[in-house]
């Protein structure tokens, strides 16, 4: 949609305002790419193990088959982790495997927080802040559950929905 | 996955995870661009890293 002369990104531009927008948007996009495969080629040379995570909600770039193999992990509602967001996450691992876990530790309905509703960034084209936030609880879990493979005592034994 | 070493995390929410990782008593540091929340270990370009990184040099990528 960004790509597209009718996104509201460019409701207010001429067309060729917005063409200059969109050609600027592509080669932004182009530029960030190859950085993430340069980031990727750098831990293959190194053998250096590498996550990568990414949202996986709506159609981008990486989910149209773009990049070198499929995500490991697809955390489709991370609020069952402890995140403010529900929104689905893909992870790659490169140079290392995911371990299976699933730490159950669901965030309390009225602490949800809606991507929509979010703060809004300070120009267009940015993610806000507030929607790119990852909870402290959510980022435990996810190294205890993915990288670690450690079972939190606290919550007991779970069993894995993977 | 056993972790040798220390973690080195990266962009955005780097520091959440940092945290995170040194509490479970892993080392862990962060790299951004940002310095947000005043606790990024270390203020660098990612890109211009990665692209020195790739081509075989970088200070902080290279993993030398």
């Amino acid at each position: 949609m960004a790509f597209s002369w009718t996104a509201r990104n460019y409701r207010k531009k001429t067309k060729e305002e917005a063409l200059e927008l969109i050609m600027k948007r592509a080669k932004d996009r182009y530029d960030m790419y190859i950085r993430l495969l340069e980031l990727v080629g750098v831990a293959t040379k190194k053998g250096v193990p590498l996550i990568i995570e990414n949202p996986w909600s709506m159609q981008h770039y990486l989910k149209q088959g773009n990049f070198v193999q499929p995500p490991s992990v697809v955390d489709m509602d991370r609020t069952r982790r402890g995140d403010y967001f529900r929104k689905p996450t893909a992870y790659w691992f490169f140079n290392c495997e995911p371990t299976s876990g699933f730490t159950f530790e669901p965030t309390p309905k009225d602490q949800i927080k809606d991507i929509l509703h979010s703060k809004k960034a300070p120009h267009a084209g940015l993610c806000s802040e507030e929607r790119s936030m990852i909870s402290p609880n959510y980022a435990r879990n996810f190294i205890c559950d993915f990288i670690l493979g450690k079972e939190q005592e606290q919550f007991g034994k779970q069993l894995s929905l993977f | 996955m056993e972790i040798k070493g220390k973690v080195h995390c990266l962009y955005e929410q780097s520091g959440t995870f940092k945290n995170e990782f040194i509490k479970l008593c892993i080392p862990a540091e962060d790299y951004d661009i940002q310095n947000n929340f005043g606790q990024t270990d270390h203020i660098i370009d990612l890109f211009a890293e990665t692209k020195t990184a790739y081509m075989g040099g970088g200070k902080y990528l290279g993993f030398n």
